[in-house]
């Protein structure tokens, strides 16, 4: 952007802060933003953080007369800091559950998503006020796509719909021979869907048009699809990665990957190269697995080398295995393995770990991925699930190998659960790194400053914690108060918020939740 | 293999674990279910999706236990399928929407599962099938036989799984006649 454009998106940033607007400087229209899976967007929203509205379904929406003082309707002041529910009643019981991977996405003045009752919604993202609502039979656990006007979802019950994204009528429909429980990812033209009847659908955004539907790829698809300008990258649960042609849907290159499964997860592209996270084979998880390659380590170098010895089954370390490969690198041309990733096994609770994501760190753009370590530079140092510790670090993509974040301080002036087996799914926007999952909720990390900020968490007690959140919906759970119940059992998922100009949004299973900065 | 052979087996086997009281397991000895008015042209894709997967099965040969991880700690696991003569109740199922090659194809498998002891629903080789012999179900291989101790452990408090297995015997008996 030149430093002209620059100076107007601040002005404009600043413009809406004093009156109250919301902006959207640029769209997040699929699951992680871009096509690539990058979860990137230059947008940055600065903490503290307060609610703008929050939205317990079509007929009710908690509004921040703070934000916009002319709001009258089911509106409060609500400051950061605020425990919601002591200041705005919050519903019983909502008819609907979000999926834990429902990422919002946000364009056109809209925010989409879906639930897993059978509903669709189109939600303003100004006031948090419902659109539309639209039947999408099954319900979904997938994010949307968006494109020309039109916003897709695929569904449990065996199609793939795509809506006025203003209206929501139903501009078209596309059956398929088994159920999307895959995001759906978008060039902006066409959306194309993983299906578990181990096909991808591409259809034309605007007009439903059938582009092609690929040969059947072996297996199921659970795993999202990354795309560039030319081609979609597939995780099938063959455990090969399919690079297809976007101009004809044929396979035109196929590596298979270390791992169990691609469920929760998605390749992400970025340098030339594919980034493919699995589920590791021995376990999903990461409790005390390779401590002795973090006992014995001399250095950082030292500890990646001891690493990578344990995932060849070397260095006689307890449980080393190459079995233990969760992260493949492919470069993008010709699907061989420039290098391999001295990445270690981490997450848990039956979460796989969580894909790369880009970020900006000193000013340059990078790859972050979780390395598990007695070495911290950027996170706290002790962690759940090892002796030791699990950081965020840049990948030096010649390597694989990890390049510290190093601010001179950590990320431990606020205090947030840091857990191997218990993580968080990444976005990033400006200098902000977002961490975010359900149950402990939602993180800021300033990647200039190392400063952190515990955005929300649904509770501010609850499994022998108390945390101090810009946000939270009750106040301790351990003495009987509730959130709304949701009409399903939470499907868990380690989702990053979604960025878009001056606000912050993401899914709890029983509401929908936007957040802004507090001047 | 006649049928009344293994009905009397089956008979013997279920009354040797329930005891003289058995009039509350009439249904369970003497009914079973039979699909009745199937829509076959609506059913047609299930029915070929369900042919490929027993091609799948009778080209594989005797399987391994499926394995399923989804877990936090190395020792666990769970697996499926371990049960001696498990496979068969499963060929039963799907034996009566098979055409004739693939029912040929079944019987030749049953039998051949049935002449190995440690695969039969009665051996007394042991209470679980060898957990990595076989053609493996999963899309993964592995170096270690992960969480296979742990699993055999915890299941082993039980004892062995006879009733069921011998139910799927009896069943693939009644459907295919052998």
């Amino acid at each position: 952007m030149s430093m002209a454009g620059l100076r107007f998106v601040r002005a404009a940033v600043f413009m809406a802060c004093c009156t109250g607007t919301a902006v959207y400087s640029a769209d997040w229209p699929q699951l992680q933003c871009t096509m690539q899976k990058t979860g990137r967007t230059t947008d940055s929203v600065l903490p503290p953080y307060r609610a703008r509205w929050i939205w317990f379904g079509s007929t009710y929406t908690v509004r921040n007369r703070l934000s916009v003082a002319t709001w009258t309707v089911n509106a409060y002041n609500l400051p950061s800091e605020t425990i919601i529910g002591n200041v705005a009643p919050l519903p019983a019981t909502v008819p609907f559950t979000f999926s834990g991977t429902m990422q919002p996405v946000v364009a056109a003045g809209m925010v989409f998503v879906g639930d897993m009752d059978g509903k669709a919604y189109g939600i303003r993202a100004d006031d948090g006020s419902t659109a539309w609502v639209a039947d999408l039979p099954g319900g979904t656990i997938g994010s949307p796509a968006y494109g020309n006007g039109v916003v897709a979802f695929g569904a449990l019950t065996r199609c793939i719909r795509g809506f006025n994204a203003q209206t929501g009528a139903v501009v078209w429909e596309i059956p398929t021979r088994g159920p999307v429980v895959a995001p759906l990812v978008t060039n902006g033209s066409v959306v194309c869907v993983g299906c578990l009847d181990g096909h991808v659908y591409c259809i034309n955004l605007t007009d439903g048009a059938m582009l092609w539907k690929s040969a059947y790829l072996g297996a199921q698809i659970v795993g999202g699809l990354a795309m560039d300008a030319n081609h979609v990258y597939v995780p099938v649960e063959t455990m090969y990665v399919h690079k297809l042609s976007l101009a004809t849907g044929e396979s035109v290159l196929s590596k298979k990957v270390s791992g169990q499964s691609f469920y929760r997860l998605w390749p992400v592209v970025y340098d030339n190269k594919l980034f493919v996270q699995a589920a590791g084979i021995p376990i999903v998880g990461s409790e005390y697995v390779g401590e002795q390659v973090m006992q014995g380590a001399a250095s950082v170098s030292d500890e990646q080398d001891r690493w990578l010895q344990f995932l060849q089954g070397q260095g006689g370390f307890t449980n080393a295995s190459p079995d233990w490969k969760h992260l493949t690198v492919l470069s993008i041309a010709d699907f061989t393995e420039p290098f391999q990733v001295p990445d270690d096994p981490y997450e848990g609770c039956g979460t796989p770990p969580n894909p790369p994501c880009v970020a900006s760190v000193g000013g340059a753009e990078r790859l972050l991925a979780y390395y598990k370590t007695k070495y911290v530079y950027l996170c706290k140092d002790s962690a759940f699930g090892t002796a030791y510790s699990i950081d965020i670090s840049a990948m030096d993509l010649t390597n694989g190998r990890r390049i510290p974040i190093d601010n001179g301080r950590r990320a431990t002036n606020e205090w947030y659960t840091w857990e191997t087996d218990n993580l968080y799914g990444m976005t990033s926007g400006g200098t902000m790194l977002y961490l975010r999952q359900g149950f402990r909720g939602t993180v800021g990390i300033n990647l200039t400053t190392s400063n952190a900020t515990v955005i929300s968490t649904m509770y501010k007690s609850r499994d022998g914690g108390t945390w101090f959140p810009d946000l939270c919906y009750r106040n301790n759970y351990d003495s009987g108060e509730r959130v709304p119940d949701s009409t399903n059992p939470e499907v868990g998922g380690r989702i990053g918020p979604s960025i878009s100009g001056t606000l912050l949004l993401f899914t709890e299973d029983f509401c929908l939740t936007c957040l802004e900065r507090q001047p | 293999m006649k049928t009344w052979s293994v009905r009397a087996w089956c008979m013997v086997a279920m009354l040797s674990c329930v005891g003289v009281s058995f009039a509350q397991y009439d249904q369970y000895i003497w009914q079973t279910n039979k699909t009745a008015n199937l829509d076959v042209v609506a059913a047609q894709p299930l029915i070929e999706k369900l042919k490929g997967e027993v091609d799948r099965i009778t080209t594989a040969g005797h399987l391994a236990p499926l394995r399923m991880q989804q877990g936090d700690v190395t020792g666990e696991g769970t697996f499926f399928y371990w049960e001696p003569g498990r496979i068969i109740t499963t060929l039963a199922m799907a034996y009566p929407y098979m055409d004739a090659p693939r029912q040929q194809a079944i019987r030749t498998y049953v039998n051949a599962e049935l002449a190995t002891d440690a695969y039969r629903p009665w051996t007394i080789a042991g209470n679980f099938m060898p957990p990595f012999t076989g053609a493996r179900r999963e899309h993964y291989s592995m170096t270690q036989q992960w969480g296979w101790t742990w699993f055999q452990n915890m299941e082993s408090s039980r004892g062995p799984t006879r009733i069921a297995t011998l139910y799927g015997l009896w069943l693939y008996a009644y459907n295919s006649g052998d």
